[in-house]
């Protein structure tokens, strides 16, 4: 009975979202891959190179032709390799680079469509060899528990104080059109100075003092995406948002970008993707996102553990992290009972800090339920269904055939978070009409 | 004495011999004296200002460490070609010497206060000259970019005329902010 419950933890929690059925959905998805092209979109590290830095004249001479919305691509399509490896290095717009990361990814896109949904497939090569999927883990040192790991970008990390564990993504950013210059510049609209990790971030106090970003509105405490449509001033700046009257007029007009993302522990063991957009913050959809907290941040108490019973421990160690014949996620209605503070806690123990709830997840956060990843010798693979129509245009882009919309992808990869991603040029996606990728029909 | 009527007599002998003086240093000494005073020599040694900031920037520039051992000094890009263009130059350049002698203008703060004017002057001296001293030794149709994005570049420069400064500037010394004038000339095209 041990050993069985052994092998039922080392099937690990992707396999426990295929036993309960997640899975089965995807039944409306190519049957053969391989018979939808693959197109190769290069991904590149962007350091600091935000909008910012892209209209100031560091930006030689092309700023000006930035600010009057020709494409990244004119300029710099094939060369995106080299200018990730430029900016790695450390040698321009990045201050604190990281030792061995790589410059640039390849991924291998492939798209195809029906009546009802668009089927996108993914792979791409890690620099680790091991999933990404430990985040926001936490240690008990035989007193109390406290946050373990963290990105490679982290000062306690970079010193070797804490180890590096952070998920692995896959963002998609789409636009239907709504977003002026989205279709020439892509990602590189939503990302500027004061935000986390970009030159002259705004501190937790301005943030918090922000009436329509801190305490008194989103009640946020840093500065994460935003696009120009919801700032007044001409430099675009962070904190000068328009009126929450003139954003949410925005905002119904279409002229969001829509935002998902794969998350490697924070999503895909429940088979799913977030839903969010980027407009005045990048926000969640409305409803419930797939991943809450399992833990309360003031007191430090989990909320739940894992179930003994089913996974065979109610914690794992600090030497299990990466161990994939272990649990790696708490998953509220798959493997996880309320928490005991008195089941007899050693130090080393280690609980994931995230809850994560499929059943739980609702509304139009909820959109992307059919998303599963496998990593397989340091290569991801996502399959990703997504509707049409998702029915919920207030924060969606409606897809439609006989249309293209423009894409932008990002990776984070080998544990990093914010600017230390891979980002890509847009591409436009064709579901019968033309564009840079053109997505195959299938019955 | 009759004989130096025509010539004005003796102060005007004396004025001529002044002027032949004066052509002969000009044509013997004109061109050392340019060069003394266009050299790294000058320029990056006399001025404690520029011994520690303009001098040191060229030595960390691509243009001091070249695959062919093309090394430009100061007069290369600063001071134009031909004797009497060249001390015009130098006579213009008598207000850096107000400027560190008159109005003590010797540290690297009070240069960096006026970098960026002083980049500025340069600049538009370039545009209004069409890069000349940059096409010295660089030939517009012999240049040939490695990276696609150069190669568009410079096919867009040739067509409508892009002179080199509008887009390589802040290339040898440190960076300096553009002024609205540069900006526009940059924008225009």
């Amino acid at each position: 009975m041990k050993m069985l419950r052994r092998l039922a933890a080392g099937l690990g929690a992707a396999v426990f979202v295929m036993l309960t059925g997640a899975v089965a959905s995807l039944a409306g998805a190519p049957g053969d891959w391989s018979q939808v092209p693959v197109h190769t979109v290069k991904l590149f590290y962007p350091g600091q190179s935000g909008y910012d830095w892209v209209r100031s004249s560091d930006h030689k001479r092309a700023y000006s032709k930035v600010i009057e919305g020709d494409s990244c691509a004119s300029c710099h399509e094939g060369e995106q390799a080299d200018i990730g490896a430029l900016i790695v290095s450390g040698e321009r717009l990045e201050p604190n680079p990281i030792p061995g990361k790589n410059g640039s990814v390849d991924l291998q896109v492939q798209v195809a469509y029906d009546a009802e949904n668009a089927y996108f497939r993914f792979q791409w090569r890690t620099n680790m060899n091991r999933a990404g999927q430990m985040h926001d883990y936490m240690r008990f040192d035989g007193e109390k528990w406290s946050f373990f790991g963290g990105a490679r970008s982290d000062t306690e990390v970079a010193s070797g104080e804490q180890p590096p564990l952070y998920e692995d993504r896959l963002a998609m950013m789409v636009d239907d059109g709504s977003v002026p210059m989205f279709k020439e510049q892509g990602c590189w609209l939503t990302c500027h100075d004061g935000m986390r990790d970009m030159p002259d971030m705004a501190t937790k106090d301005q943030v918090t003092a922000h009436a329509l970003l801190g305490d008194a509105g989103l009640k946020e405490s840093d500065v994460r995406k935003y696009l120009p449509a919801s700032r007044s001033d001409e430099a675009i700046s962070w904190d000068a948002t328009r009126t929450a009257e003139d954003i949410a007029a925005v905002k119904a007009a279409g002229g969001f970008a829509d935002l998902m993302q794969w998350r490697a522990a924070r999503s895909n063991p429940v088979g799913m993707a977030d839903d969010g957009y980027v407009l005045e913050y990048r926000l969640n959809d409305d409803g419930k996102a797939p991943f809450a907290w399992n833990v309360d941040r003031k007191t430090m108490t989990p909320k739940f553990m894992f179930d003994a019973g089913k996974v065979g421990m109610k914690a794992i160690t600090v030497a299990d992290i990466g161990d994939p014949t272990k649990p790696y996620a708490m998953i509220r209605e798959g493997n996880a009972v309320p928490y005991d503070p008195n089941a007899g806690w050693n130090a080393d123990d280690v609980l994931p800090g995230r809850l994560l709830s499929r059943e739980d997840a609702t509304g139009s956060a909820a959109d992307n339920g059919e998303v599963m990843g496998e990593w397989n010798d340091s290569m991801w693979t996502v399959v990703w269904t997504r509707k049409l129509d998702t029915g919920h245009p207030q924060d969606d882009k409606i897809l439609a055939e006989g249309k293209a919309y423009t894409v932008g992808f990002a990776v984070h990869d080998d544990n990093v978070t914010t600017r230390f991603h891979f980002v890509g040029f847009p591409v436009t996606i064709g579901f019968g009409a033309p564009g840079d990728i053109e997505a195959t029909k299938v019955p | 004495m009759r004989r130096l009527k025509w010539i004005g007599g003796a102060t005007g002998l004396v004025g001529i011999a002044g002027v032949a003086a004066g052509a002969v240093l000009g044509v013997v000494a004109g061109d050392p004296i340019d060069r003394y005073f266009s050299s790294n020599a000058f320029c990056a040694a006399t001025c404690h200002a520029m011994t520690v900031t303009v001098a040191e920037e060229l030595k960390a520039s691509a243009h001091w460490t070249t695959k062919t051992g093309v090394r430009p000094e100061c007069r290369d890009c600063h001071v134009s070609e031909g004797l009497a263009a060249a001390y015009w130059d130098h006579f213009v350049g008598l207000r850096e010497l107000y400027a560190a002698v008159i109005e003590g203008i010797d540290t690297v703060e009070e240069f960096e206060e006026r970098r960026a004017a002083l980049a500025d002057r340069v600049r538009l001296a370039m545009v209004a000259t069409d890069s000349r001293n940059c096409r010295t030794c660089h030939l517009m149709e012999a240049i040939q970019p490695e990276r696609p994005r150069g190669q568009k570049q410079h096919e867009e420069a040739r067509e409508k005329g892009i002179t080199c400064i509008v887009c390589h500037y802040n290339l040898v010394h440190k960076e300096a902010p553009l002024s609205a004038a540069f900006d526009e000339i940059v924008s225009s095209f």
